[in-house]
């Protein structure tokens, strides 16, 4: 039985596996990165340790939402990189037993949202599960550009 | 005792033997047969051999007893015949062989029986002499004497990055006295500061290594690959004994290994055709080891064919790295910096003529990434020369901090020669590109601004652009910059992706207020902006 932490992107329910996250810390004092990634937000520094913030909007191709209050950044764990995401609203965790019913990929991804979201979970809604090590194989590679 | 803590012990020991070993057998090799360097052979062999008993290694035991008889009767004050004594390093390389496949828990297996038969065919073995000593006793502790202590690597990384953290601690600290005037508070930081710089230095210290490690190393590929292409090269070395950080050592193996080779390869030529240029039948390739502040500089000379900057630049030409133009108009000392190329380097034809140059676009990058620069000058049948210089440490340096739009960005000290003014009437273009005069010198400009896709810098009062001007190898580079900020000691780590792709940064920062900031790659600017 595995616990997913589910958010929001915009509209979009999305979650992935709990044993990633670390912290969910709050949305501030986010520096900008020269030359970045259009998707890289910015870093933070937090207890003098550098997390590099990722918009995971701008990544997945989902229209970004204005911060609000409600913004938060899910602290990754990792052991060779020190990620941030950025989501617009935490919800909740579920439990979820078996593997999930495979749904239709939202319309919103890019080519790259779609091929993150390994599969889509049919609760009420239809909630899209990352699958994280795809993202950080995609951050080590460095191919941002194609 | 465990018998798996005895097993790492004796890999961490007879490491440490066979380096001393190889070194003592070098050392033989060039002359000096002392019946003290004989003795100290052997009983670092037997020490081999009575752990590896100890534990049951049978064959690393058995060889190293053939070797050690075999040592055992050296005629000393006598030269050893050449052939029997290179049957010396093959031995203990195979025993280095063995004992690397337990480590690794390898399955190929390694055969010595024939090695060791003909060791003890040899006239001067007799294993009639050599009684084997009561197994286990190098391992019973001997506290009294001591002086050196055996530290885990790990440990000693995890001490360095402590104290580095502890200097970010202090500046944080440091700055909040400040921002309050917390006179009292600011003197005893000051205190701290500089006992966390004598810590810091202590750790660094230990974390030192010989150099001599790799260059006894570099001395038997020397030896045996000039034996493989049957080629005369005396290897000298000079300043052996400094010491420098080990990870810098470490990364330095691969770069040094592959200059080395390369110079034996494609530089030393062959006895007959020496001779016919004559030179001395023997080549000799000189490495020197000095320290200059904090700069560890690292010199290779050889007297081989050199290189040939027309064929450089014809090959140059057909690879389609520069223009029919540039071949004509490019400096001899310009043409040798093309060996750099990526694409150039591959060409094989290429490095089995013009010298060295193969692969010296990754020696060029390993040594950038320990925070070093190569330079390379060379002359058609005198030889070539290559220099390394190095910083002492990786993770703490001096750097300069300035300012571009929004950002902070960090220089290493080390790199900087001035800060300046200018203002934009004097800059002019030559080869298209903005050039200022600095001390009668021609120094072209890397506006940062552009670089990093910020504003232009607004003029300054009086009409002047703020300039800093580093000097990369041999190269100098005028950055134009929004302002200065001052001087900082600064702990670099390392950027973990996906930040790591970013080329032009080498590494990142906190600063003392909190801040972050990225240390500049002044090689990488150096590449974009003169490709």
């Amino acid at each position: 039985m595995n616990k997913i932490l589910l958010f929001e992107l915009n509209t979009q329910s999305l979650g992935f596996d709990l044993h990633y996250v670390k912290e969910v810390i709050e949305n501030k004092n986010i520096q900008p990165v020269p030359l970045a990634p259009h998707f890289v937000l910015g870093i933070v520094n937090r207890r003098g340790k550098i997390f590099t913030i990722i918009n995971l909007a701008a990544l997945l191709g989902v229209p970004s939402k204005e911060l609000s209050p409600d913004s938060r950044i899910v602290i990754l764990e990792h052991k060779a990189m020190d990620i941030g995401i950025l989501v617009d609203i935490i919800n909740q965790t579920k439990s979820v037993s078996s593997p999930a019913q495979k749904g239709n990929k939202t319309r919103l991804f890019n080519s790259k949202g779609k091929e993150f979201c390994h599969r889509v979970l049919k609760f009420e809604e239809g909630i899209h599960l990352l699958d994280l090590e795809k993202f950080f194989t995609f951050l080590k590679e460095g191919k941002f550009n194609g | 005792m465990d018998l798996d803590k005895y097993i790492q012990i004796f890999f961490s020991q007879a490491e440490n033997y066979l380096r001393e070993i190889y070194h003592i057998l070098l050392e033989i090799e060039h002359g000096h047969v002392e019946k003290d360097l004989v003795d100290h052979l052997m009983s670092n062999t037997h020490s081999i051999k009575g752990m590896a008993r100890t534990i049951g290694f049978s064959d690393v035991e058995k060889l190293s007893h053939g070797l050690e008889s075999f040592v055992k009767n050296l005629p000393s004050q006598k030269e050893p015949v050449s052939d029997e004594f290179g049957l010396l390093f093959e031995g203990f390389e195979v025993l280095e062989q063995l004992i690397e496949n337990l480590k690794t828990n390898a399955s190929q297996k390694i055969s010595y029986q024939d090695l060791l038969n003909k060791l003890q065919s040899l006239p001067f073995s007799s294993d009639k002499t050599v009684a084997i000593p009561p197994a286990g006793g190098d391992f019973s502790p001997k506290l009294k004497g001591y002086t050196h202590a055996q530290v885990r690597t790990e440990t000693l990384d995890n001490l360095l990055n402590l104290v580095s953290e502890t200097l970010l601690c202090q500046n944080r600290l440091a700055t909040i006295s400040k921002t309050y005037s917390l006179r009292e508070l600011h003197s005893s930081l000051f205190d701290l500061n500089e006992l966390i710089k004598e810590l810091h230095l202590q750790i660094t210290l230990a974390r030192m290594m010989p150099i001599k490690i790799l260059t006894d190393r570099i001395a038997r590929i020397i030896r045996n690959l000039a034996k493989e292409k049957q080629k005369e090269i005396e290897f000298i070395v000079k300043g052996e004994d400094l010491e420098i950080d080990r990870s810098i050592l470490e990364g330095l193996e691969e770069p040094l290994i592959h200059i080395i080779r390369n110079a034996v390869d494609h530089g030393i030529e062959e006895p007959e055709e020496r001779e016919r240029k004559q030179k001395p039948k023997k080549g000799t390739i000189t490495l020197s080891i000095s320290r200059f502040k904090e700069t560890t500089m690292i010199q290779f000379d050889d007297d081989g064919k050199g290189m040939d900057p027309h064929f450089i630049k014809q090959k140059a030409l057909e690879e389609g790295l520069i223009t029919a133009v540039q071949e004509k108009t490019m400096s001899p000392e310009d043409a040798l910096q093309l060996i750099y190329a990526p694409n150039f380097s591959t060409a094989e034809t290429v490095t089995e003529i013009s010298g060295r140059g193969h692969g010296m676009f990754i020696v060029k990058n390993k040594v950038n990434a320990l925070g070093g620069s190569i330079e390379i000058s060379s002359q058609k049948d005198i030889g070539s020369k290559i220099i390394i210089r190095l910083p002492l440490t990786l993770s703490i340096m001096s750097a300069f901090i300035i300012r571009v739009g929004p950002y902070l960005l960090a220089i290493p000290i080390a790199k900087v020669i001035a800060n300046t003014r200018i203002v934009p009437q004097e800059i002019f273009y030559q080869n298209h590109k903005e050039t200022i005069t600095f001390r009668k010198s021609p120094i072209f400009l890397c506006p940062l601004h552009t670089v990093l896709n910020v504003a232009s810098p607004p003029l300054h009062e009086g009409g002047y652009l703020s300039l800093v001007i580093v000097e990369i190898g041999n190269h100098h580079m005028g950055l134009i910059v929004d302002g200065f900020v001052g001087q900082q000691e600064i702990v670099i780590r390392p950027l973990k992706p996906p930040l790591n792709h970013i080329k032009v940064f080498s590494g990142i920062t906190i600063l003392g207020d909190g801040k972050i900031t990225f240390l500049l790659n002044l090689e990488e600017l150096l590449k974009q902006k003169n490709p």
